[in-house]
């Protein structure tokens, strides 16, 4: 079964329109990586009304090799101009732009080429691989378990999310809140309308997104005085790494791929923290220490294998369970759900045309980005030039074309741009908005599970605890809002202590 | 099984958090200048509420007026006010920009854009 599915979704991903999607889908990744003001997760926000007209499995497939393609963009500006063009190439400058100081951008670009590959490919793999066999697991799942999910995955992600674990989980909570808005999915009672016949359906969650992601990053752009121009040399070196330095690479971005792929498996980590993450185990490996830093190979190709592995790390979750394990990937859930398909178990299987097709687009996306940075680097270099102010109008101009064209509906432009300023205060009081979308994803799951385990419960909220599989999520659940509390930071400090002796000594 | 394997990653997700912690507190100089860049920007306020104001008059004139009026106006609008790019890049841009919009939502995909006076 799950071996003819392979095959249907690779008979599928080999037609015209599935690769022409792709390519077009990486090749914006990669000019959006490369601009510093744009972020992967906004231009997927943007791009996704424009899926809407093709089929799921076209449409999801470009989305998923736009954010492939913009990992490896990211490292463009980070090499050459030391910013990174996405929060996950950060890591990238440290080894990056010395390279390019010696006069060497073009190895630094090539060397981040092949070590993206990798990481793509092996991450592809092992979506290829645990994808089939989680979702088998998870075809097992009633509502109790699936309530159980839903809660786990709300609050390791507003644990997890950067800044306070408080403010992490209050943000999910006001995601949580903003789902109830609309009709109760089993009794059909309006809920939280105000009388309103807009509310009636609900908060559509795309139309929140496309806001949270994209307002804010405009106005960040535009609220500087003066950009100060960077100048931003041409390389002439050759890109491919030879042969000698390919092996020192190998071994490096083979451990950094799986620190990435168990990076973004766990919901709320993603490119960010697994390019240090795998950037300091690399250093703590490796035979020259010394060289980190200053450019060396090993600590570059580690950073960038590491984000993009967690790519297919982070579909995983988002395929087989229905919990997005970052803000790309709940965007990628949404666009799943606008064409009716409900993420979660029933995707490896009802839908699994679309799904595997997804997976194997991953695969082949790899593929396209090794051939377009080979080709178009040297062209997205002029990308990065694009003045912020230029650009902040254009993002807007399709927020609010991207959010009418979903529900064809002016009151979803209004409430995106509510959500947008919103999102512009979470920003800036250092809120994650990322908890917020996945609690407004995990709402309705959440909503319609509760309701049918009380039903099976005969009302008790025992029968939570009394099913092994849900009461051990919701423990991990419980445990991951204690560590906030007061008795867990002690022990991390003393923790943090040891670990950091171990780090002198 | 999958509580045992949850467990683990548990484990191992208080310890990413710890190393990010330790990262904070380790700054290597270089990235120290990042995370400070990032931060302590100033922020010009009169030019981003105005910009914000102007997002608010977009939209509420996009159904009486017509998106393909309207964004070429607001588009040149905000270029102007943000001293942005040349007078050439200006038209250009507004105009190419509309074109494309119009190409890709209502030739293309064939989507109900709200056309206002052009109706």
């Amino acid at each position: 079964m799950i071996f003819e599915n392979l095959l249907l979704g690779l008979k599928n991903v080999m037609s015209i329109s599935s690769l022409l999607s792709v390519i077009i889908g990486t090749a914006l990744g990669l000019f959006v990586g490369a601009m510093p003001g744009l972020s992967a997760t906004m231009a997927i926000a943007l791009l996704l009304p424009i899926t809407f007209g093709m089929n799921p499995a076209t449409g999801i497939s470009m989305l998923a090799s736009l954010y492939m393609g913009a990992m490896y963009g990211g490292s463009i500006a980070a090499i050459l101009i030391k910013t990174p063009g996405t929060p996950a190439a950060a890591a990238t400058v440290m080894d990056g732009y010395p390279l390019m100081q010696q006069g060497k951008a073009g190895k630094a670009l090539g060397v981040s080429l092949v070590a993206s590959l990798i990481g793509g490919v092996l991450s592809s793999i092992a979506l290829l691989t645990i994808a089939p066999a989680l979702g088998n697991l998870a075809l097992q799942f009633g509502p109790v378990e699936l309530f159980a999910v839903a809660v786990l995955g709300i609050t390791i992600i507003g644990s997890l999310s950067q800044g306070s674990t408080l403010l992490g989980l209050l943000s999910g909570a006001i995601g949580l809140l903003l789902a109830l808005v609309g009709m109760d999915p089993i009794t059909g009672t309006p809920r939280f309308t105000f009388g309103s016949i807009y509310l009636f359906s609900g908060v559509p969650y795309t139309v929140a997104l496309i806001g949270l992601f994209s307002i804010p990053q405009a106005i960040k752009l535009i609220q500087r005085d003066e950009e100060e121009k960077k100048t931003i040399s041409k390389f002439t070196d050759r890109m491919l790494p030879t042969l000698q330095e390919l092996k020192l690479m190998i071994p490096n971005t083979i451990r950094s791929s799986i620190i990435g792929i168990v990076t973004g498996i766990i919901p709320g980590t993603g490119g960010d923290t697994a390019c240090w993450f795998a950037y300091n185990e690399a250093k703590r490996f490796s035979k020259d220490k010394d060289k980190f830093g200053k450019g060396s190979i090993e600590g570059l190709s580690a950073a960038e294998s590491a984000n993009n592995a967690v790519v297919g790390g982070a579909l995983i979750p988002t395929l087989t369970l229905g919990i997005p394990g970052s803000s790309a990937t709940a965007i990628i859930m949404g666009g799943l759900m606008v064409h009716g398909i409900m993420s979660g178990p029933t995707l490896m299987t009802e839908y699994a045309d679309v799904t595997y097709t997804l997976i194997w687009a991953l695969m082949i996306s790899n593929i396209a980005m090794f051939a377009l940075g080979l080709l178009f680097t040297r062209l997205a270099i002029n990308v990065t030039k694009i003045s912020d102010k230029v650009l902040a109008p254009i993002i807007i101009v399709l927020c609010v074309i991207g959010s009418f064209a979903i529900n064809n509906s002016i009151f979803d432009v209004y409430l995106m741009f509510a959500f947008g300023i919103l999102g512009y205060f979470m920003n800036k009081i250092n809120m994650p908005t990322a908890p917020m979308v996945v609690g407004m994803i995990l709402g309705q799951m959440l909503d319609t599970s509760l309701h049918q385990s009380l039903l099976i419960g005969q009302d008790s909220w025992a029968v939570f605890i009394k099913n092994p599989i849900s009461a051990a999520l919701l423990f991990i659940a419980l445990v991951s809002i204690l560590q906030s509390t007061p008795l867990f930071s002690i022990i991390k400090r003393k923790i943090k202590s040891k670990k950091s002796d171990e780090a002198l000594g | 099984m999958i509580s045992l394997q949850l467990c683990m990653i548990q484990v191992y997700v208080s310890e990413t958090k710890i190393a990010k912690a330790n990262r904070i507190q380790n700054k290597e100089p270089g990235e120290e200048k990042d995370d400070s860049e990032e931060k302590f920007e100033p922020i010009n306020y009169r030019q981003a509420i105005i910009f914000t104001i102007m997002i608010a008059a977009y939209i509420f004139l996009l159904e009486p007026i017509g998106y393909f009026i309207i964004t070429p106006i607001y588009i040149v609008s905000t270029y102007i006010f943000l001293n942005a790019t040349k007078v050439r890049n200006i038209v250009f841009i507004s105009i190419g920009f509309t074109a494309f919009v119009y190409f890709l939502f209502v030739v293309f995909l064939k989507l109900p854009i709200p056309m206002g006076l052009l109706q």
